[in-house]
């Protein structure tokens, strides 16, 4: 916490601290207090460690979802192995995509929304704190839930999807669906207040002067991110209910033989699905999109067409989903149309790819690992957009559904999409973090084998999906013609497993060298957004006091200008404008145990539902004291920020602020302010 | 620091200021916002187990009653419904949104009196419907309409039986505020609150007026 | 929702804490009127029930009436109720992009189950032919006895 026992806090109120003794005791728990140890976090509130703790959470889930991913390329190494049992095998990928999809990809979207998008916009913290904890425990909990399947009966088998009528009772008896199920409601409802949350702050917690269309585009996509989550959720949850209801209470949802029809489920799971393959890779385009810039020294080529293609993606995510059904049966008509808003979803992918490509073109570019990982998404997703348009014609698709070739689709968008976009990410934001940089030499070949390693492994799937390789299938004929392939492609996935060690390797010995080394300084990067203003690692009460906020690229255009014949100018040293706060008389959230004590009644319920309704129970009197707890815990200030001298949203406040700091703010004072120097001229463009 | 917390938020909301509308960037409350936001998500929900109940309108023959008197296999099946009744309890439901929003309309005057009345009154209306739920369940399963009974079944209960959860909530969102109302501890300045757990009472009611439309009155 | 943790609050509230409130929010009267319109549209629609040789309340008509009348109901009660009138735009807009998305999308799905149609099995059952898209088998006919009205079996 910013503010210590020992301060006086500066309130318009008047009100003063009672001293540290008195803490009240609410119920059993004392508030907690710590800032550091394992305490701290449990009971955080703080959207940076809520977002670190995301981000690591994830990282472990890839961990397990990686180790499927090699247990089936182990498989599947030689024709008629047996390592893995069919049945086994079925478990394995379903695991494995539910894994990297809900638990990975998702989260870590969510990982960078939490700890960046304040800061991007200078917020104290998100809208509702205590609700944003609430969110990652429900999360991490519904995670844990869903991967002890494997200790309890075995995982869910019906692929990621769990098709209808495959994922009743009948085809899959054992639990591992029911887990599948209530796990994925779990990390749903964790996905759905996290929505809420991230659009309330974006919506209402701007800085002064950040307009919509000066908001960094990390932050413009987390909105369009959050949106979509905040619609798709919902549909997935009513699947998974009607589901739930036939598996565990015996309705009659997907049951073919009670007059039900299967499609429901296909529908109702795409209708969510295809907004969530999305929702997946929009936060991965925003991270680029502030990568390039930095690293091209370039404004970002067409902030509007940029802004408002990832809006439309948006939009357009919601009209293709049957694109995935075209050989269910859903009739002509629907094919043809779907086929068609499938193909019009490329466009604003297009511009996109067109605007980064734009943006690099002419610019002083500096090839650091962050920018090594965006040039990797965008050649890596242009291939994957160039497969999915593959498909959206239905009569081609009708040959490559369910096989390697959709594999290789979905990989090279969503690996070499939105993963590579978060390793750069990581990357980029490391010092902001965490306050020391990652090794650029092992960064650069990290980078290098991952990519290697990602193409030998997917790229062969092109080949052996067109030659008619099944998808989950637990494997094939040695007169096939399949071997050579897949033997390339398993290398290739073992090459990319040490890609990722290596990048645990940089972190640890980054870190051990980082003690020889000068602190990164607030800004590393000569970057452009206004989280590279304060100090690395970001001080926990982000701003003091919030920037006042002009234009695009706030922070750039602090420390550059442009001239008339487009070059660019250094007004001001980095140093003068950054800020070094000390956060005094900063009022921030308290943190509090019950949002944990609330999640975690969660699973309990979900294992009730599972064994005995007993234990669901027991869950659910978990559940309603830890609202109770948290409904009668003073509110402090989480719903309405006040109370608060530095409040970063009073609008009257804008004047005062752009006084108080050390550093020039307004647009004329920065002119002025580049005198005292040797203007530094650089040639841009 | 929880300390310190604790007691300026005493003494600050001790003047109470509405300032609420100013602190944001839209002038609307995160609270407010939130609310709306999460009405809009359920809209998909609400609108993905009415499609589920459409499609699933009819039983197949021999699985028990429809929703009206249908023809199975020459012969006559009688339908479960109870349009009359249901339109009483459908009513008390409507009636309870106008009560809910005078009760807004009464704190936001200061008028504590009536703001637990109507709030009271909100939350009979509200029990009423759930008691009327409750029979018309009852009375549904002893005609033989089981949750498991027929795809008709299992989709009629889960819609309605959501619906009535969201109610049900909704009035221990009403009696909580109406305790602490009694208790002193719903001011004026926080009208906000009445008016948001207002906003999803009306969402209630809305989602029920399409279902009564959709479901009972179609046929 | 915030739990208020207000308990020394006592005597009269600052006027300004009220300001907005009392100005910008309408007199009950416009409450009472909206909800005698409610009032009014709810019996027309139960009258659809016990009236059903009114013209409108018949054969093809009924329908589109009674959605008509639920979405004035449903706006009616969002607009003035639910203050969408009264407060800022951006909160209807949130409100109307989930529910119109929602109906665009169910209305999609349902399309593409045919549920417009008589003569599909998964409403009423009374054509013998499969559908040449449904892969389901039909065992059964059924089919509710308005839809086997003879204005309706040609
Ligand atoms: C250029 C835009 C895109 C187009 C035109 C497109 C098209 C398609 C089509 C038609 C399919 C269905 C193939 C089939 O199952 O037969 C498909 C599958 C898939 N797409 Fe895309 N896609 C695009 C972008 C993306 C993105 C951005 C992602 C994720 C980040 C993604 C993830 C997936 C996944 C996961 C599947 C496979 C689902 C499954 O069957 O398990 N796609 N895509
Ligand atoms: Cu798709």
């Amino acid at each position: 916490m910013a503010v210590t026992e020992s301060r006086p806090l500066a309130l318009p109120s008047g009100g003063g601290p009672s001293g540290p003794g008195a803490a009240p005791t609410l119920g059993v728990f004392t508030r907690p207090r710590t800032k550091t140890g394992w305490r701290s976090w449990v009971s955080t509130v703080d959207h940076k460690k809520i977002g670190i703790m995301y981000g690591a959470a994830a990282f472990f889930f890839f961990m397990i979802g990686g180790f499927e991913a090699l247990l089936i390329r182990t498989q599947l190494w030689a024709p008629r192995q047996q390592i893995l049992s069919a049945e086994a095998y079925n478990q394995v990928y379903t695991m494995h995509g539910t894994t990297m999809v809900f638990l990975v990809v998702m989260p870590i979207g969510a990982a960078f929304a939490n700890f960046l998008m304040p800061l991007q916009i200078g917020a104290r913290d998100v809208a509702f704190p205590r609700i944003n904890a609430f969110s990652f425990w429900s999360f991490l909990f519904g995670g844990i839930f869903l991967n002890t399947s494997w200790l309890l009966g075995g995982g869910a088998d019906g692929g990621w999807f769990n098709y209808a009528p495959n994922n009743g009772v009948i085809f899959s008896p054992t639990r591992g669906i029911d887990f599948w199920n209530l796990g994925l409601m779990i990390t749903g409802i964790a996905s759905l207040t996290g929505a809420i949350n991230l659009i309330t702050t974006v919506i209402n917690m701007r800085a002064p002067g950040m307009t919509l269309m000066r908001m960094p585009i990390f932050t413009w996509m987390t909105l369009v991110t959050q949106f979509l989550l905040l619609f798709a959720i919902p549909v997935l949850t009513v699947a998974q209910v009607l589901l739930m209801f036939d598996r565990l209470f015996g309705a009659n949802f997907f049951d073919v033989q009670d007059g039900a029809n299967p499609l429901l489920w296909e529908n109702l799971f795409w209708v969510f699905g295809h907004p969530e393959v999305y929702l997946m890779i929009l936060p991965a385009f925003g991270i680029v999109s502030e990568l390039l810039p930095v690293y091209s020294r370039k404004p970002i080529f067409g902030y509007t067409f940029i802004v408002f293609s990832g809006i439309a993606i948006g939009f357009m995510g919601w009209g293709v989903w049957a694109h995935h059904m075209f050989v269910s049966g859903i009739g002509p008509i629907s094919v043809t149309v779907f086929s068609l808003t499938t193909m019009f979803i490329a466009v604003p992918t297009g511009v996109k790819i067109l605007n980064w490509t734009a943006t690099m073109v002419g610019g002083k570019l500096k090839f650091d690992t962050p920018m090594l990982f965006s040039i990797g998404l965008i050649t890596m997703f242009t291939i994957g957009g160039l497969s999915g348009v593959t498909h959206s014609i239905a009569p081609a698709d009708t040959q490559q559904t369910d096989t390697y070739y959709i594999v290789a689709h979905f990989h090279y968008v969503l690996f070499g999409g939105a993963f590579l976009g978060f390793m750069g990410g990581f990357y980029f934001w490391w010092p902001k973090a965490f306050g020391y940089m990652l090794n650029e030499t092992l960064g650069k070949v990290n980078f290098w084998l991952m990519l290697i390693g990602f193409n030998l492994t997917f790229g062969p799937m092109h080949i052996l999906g067109l030659q008619g390789m099944a998808r989950r299938t637990y494997t094939y004929d040695p007169n096939f013609g399949f071997d050579l392939w897949n033997k390339v492609a398993t290398i290739g996935s073992y090459t990319l497993a040490s890609s990722v060690l290596l990048f645990i390797f940089n972190i640890f010995y980054s870190k051990k060298k980082a003690k020889e080394m000068p602190p990164p300084g607030p800004d590393p990067w000569d970057a452009r957004t206004i989280e590279w203003m304060i100090d690395s690692p970001a001080p926990e009460w982000n701003f003091d006091p919030p920037p006042t906020v002009t234009r695009v690229d706030e922070f750039w255009y602090r420390k550059y200008a442009d001239t008339p014949d487009h070059r660019l100018v250094r007004i001001a040293k980095t140093e003068d404008v950054v800020q070094h706060s000390d956060g005094k008389g900063v009022h921030l959230p308290s943190p509090s145990y019950w949002p944990i004590i609330t999640a975690f009644g969660l699973p309990i319920i979900a294992y009730g539902m599972i064994f005995t309704l007993w234990l669901a129970l027991v869950g659910g009197i978990i559940v309603v004291t830890g609202l109770y707890g948290w409904a009668f815990e003073p509110p402090d200030d989480d719903e309405a920020p006040h109370g608060d001298d530095h409040g970063p949203d009073s609008e009257t406040g804008a004047g005062e602020h752009a006084e108080l700091e050390a550093a020039p703010a307004g647009d004329g004072e920065l002119v002025s302010a580049g005198g005292g120097g040797q203007p530094e001229v650089e040639t841009v463009g | 620091m929880a300390s310190t917390t604790l007691h300026e938020t005493e003494v600050d909301a001790a003047a109470p200021v509405a300032h609420i509308e100013h602190d944001t960037n839209t002038g609307i409350s995160n609270t407010k916002v939130a609310m709306w936001l999460f009405l809009a998500s359920d809209c998909l929900l609400f609108g993905g187990l009415i499609t589920t109940f459409l499609l699933y309108k009819y039983p197949l023959c021999g699985q028990g009653p429809g929703p009206r008197d249908m023809i199975c296999n020459g012969e006559l099946v009688k339908g479960v419904f109870d349009i009359p009744f249901t339109s009483v309890t459908s009513f008390c439901l409507l009636a309870s949104s106008l009560t809910m929003v005078l009760a807004v309309s009464a704190i936001e005057r200061g008028d504590h009196h009536r703001l637990r009345i109507w709030l009271g009154a909100t939350a009979a209306l509200g029990a009423v419907f759930i008691s009327g739920q409750v029979y018309e369940f009852t009375a549904f399963y002893r005609e033989g309409l089981g949750f498991t009974t027929s795809r008709f079944s299992s989709a009629f209960y889960t819609l309605t039986g959501f619906h009535g959860i969201h109610v049900t909530v909704g009035i221990i969102m009403l009696l909580s505020m109406l305790m602490w109302s009694f208790r002193g501890k719903l001011p004026e300045h926080k009208s906000e609150t009445v008016e948001i757990a207002g906003l999803y009472w009306h969402f209630v009611d809305v989602v029920w007026i399409v279902i009564f439309a959709v479901v009972y009155l179609i046929p | 929702m915030s739990t208020t943790e207000q308990t020394h609050w006592e005597g009269p509230v600052p006027a300004a804490a009220l300001d907005g409130a009392i100005r910008e929010y309408p007199k009950d009267k416009l409450y009472l009127l909206n909800f005698a319109v409610l009032f009014a549209i709810t019996v027309v629609e139960v009258l659809t029930y016990f009236l059903t040789d009114f013209p409108l309340f018949r054969g093809g008509a009924l329908v589109p009436t009674l959605l008509l009348l639920a979405a004035v109901k449903f706006f009616l009660v969002a607009y003035i109720f639910m203050h969408l009138k009264f407060d800022k735009k951006l909160l209807s807009v949130v409100f109307y992009s989930g529910l119109v998305l929602a109906v665009l999308i169910y209305v999609a799905v349902m399309t593409m189950f045919r549920l417009w149609w008589p003569g599909n099995h998964m409403v009423c059952d009374s054509s013998p032919q499969l559908s040449r898209s449904e892969s389901m088998v039909k065992t059964q006919t059924v089919c509710p006895v308005s839809q086997l009205a003879p204005e309706k079996a040609g």
